[in-house]
């Protein structure tokens, strides 16, 4: 699998595009598209995890495991939070190009680029929900989606720091995660 | 800080009051590029109190830095991070079209503080050095910070907010 390389690019989102439906749900169709982008970055990220699990060594592997039950978990939360504003949550994508995974220190990386992606398609949420969604941090889904997409994105950047830390040492945090 | 905001309170509001009283009488007046909303000056307090807090963590890890060599590697990384997210919020409100406070004219208040109050700036108070457990406490305020002020500001504030705010809970984790 090549890990996609812009946000939520994993699957095919199945954005209800309806202006109507979106106001009545109080998001817009930009934040619906945004937040349909990060729900496909997780299915990709579970994905990209049980692929790259058997390249790596055991204590490697606990780590992998963990880390796609949060992205599981993040997955089936959002999927529930969809529809339970009457949106449909698009699945995940049928399917994924091949990984190239061939040692642990492409597993590695790929799991690195899982976390990144995810990072970058929550970080993005965050910036259309501020933009499209007046009355920042007031009471309403906008408000609501931004503080889960805040943890989403903080959950990503502390998950990768193992990974930072087996291939660049010297890097190990990064200064903007999701940027 | 609080005497910053007062500062940029009044201005901002002699720019609209000027606005406001040449279009009334209807002269023909240059108008400001961009027209500053009530918003705004919130905004710019928010942005100018996280600006605030990289600095004051900056100014921690120097102190720290030279007081526990055996630390030197892990504050590298820290300064690192917070140099760069000092960096964008001062970018972020230059393209605003705000100033940015002089390192020496803003302290860590916190942003309610900031907001609340115009009193004068209090005299600094001495900064410890840290142990790795007091700078986890510090990352782990930083990011309260920064999320809280993430959900306060709109469209780019807000996702740098919480990118900074991601990798300060990055740290506290990556630390001990």
């Amino acid at each position: 699998m090549t890990a996609p390389t812009s946000p939520g690019s994993g699957s095919a989102p199945s954005t209800s595009t309806s202006p109507a439906g979106s106001a009545a749900r109080g998001l817009s169709d930009a934040t619906v598209a945004a937040w349909q982008a990060a729900l496909g970055a997780e299915h990709a990220a579970v994905f990209g995890y049980g692929v790259l699990g058997p390249h790596l060594s055991a204590a490697q592997a606990a780590v992998a495991r963990i880390d796609e039950a949060a992205h599981r978990a993040r997955r089936d939360a959002t999927s529930a939070a969809m529809a339970a504003v009457g949106l449909d949550p698009a699945p995940s994508a049928a399917n994924y190009p091949s990984p190239a995974v061939a040692s642990a220190a492409s597993a590695s990386r790929l799991a690195l680029q899982l976390e990144d992606d995810a990072a970058a398609a929550w970080r993005y949420l965050i910036a259309v929900a501020a933009a499209e969604h007046s009355d920042p941090g007031g009471p309403g889904p906008a408000a609501a989606l931004r503080a889960t997409a805040v943890t989403a994105l903080s959950d990503s950047a502390v998950r990768g720091v193992h990974w930072r830390e087996l291939l660049t040492p010297r890097r190990p945090t990064e200064a903007f995660p999701g940027i | 800080m609080p005497a910053v905001s007062r500062r940029r309170l009044l201005a901002v509001g002699a720019v609209g009051l000027g606005a406001v009283g040449g279009a009334a009488a209807g002269l023909a007046v240059p108008r400001p590029r961009r027209t500053a909303r009530p918003g705004d000056v919130q905004h710019s307090v928010v942005l100018e109190a996280a600006l605030a807090r990289e600095r004051e963590l900056l100014a921690r890890l120097e102190d720290t830095d030279v007081a526990q060599p055996a630390l030197r590697t892990r504050v590298a990384v820290l300064r690192r991070d917070h140099a760069a997210h000092a960096d964008a919020l001062a970018g972020l409100l230059r393209t605003q079209g705000l100033a940015v406070p002089s390192a020496t004219s803003v302290t860590g208040a916190s942003t309610t503080a900031a907001i609340a109050s115009a009193a004068p700036t209090p005299p600094p108070t001495p900064r410890p050095y840290a142990s790795v457990v007091q700078l986890v406490a510090d990352e782990r305020r930083a990011a309260a910070g920064a999320r809280r002020d993430s959900a306060a500001l709109p469209a780019a504030g807000a996702a740098l907010l919480a990118s900074i705010c991601a990798s300060e809970t990055a740290h506290a984790v990556w630390l001990p």
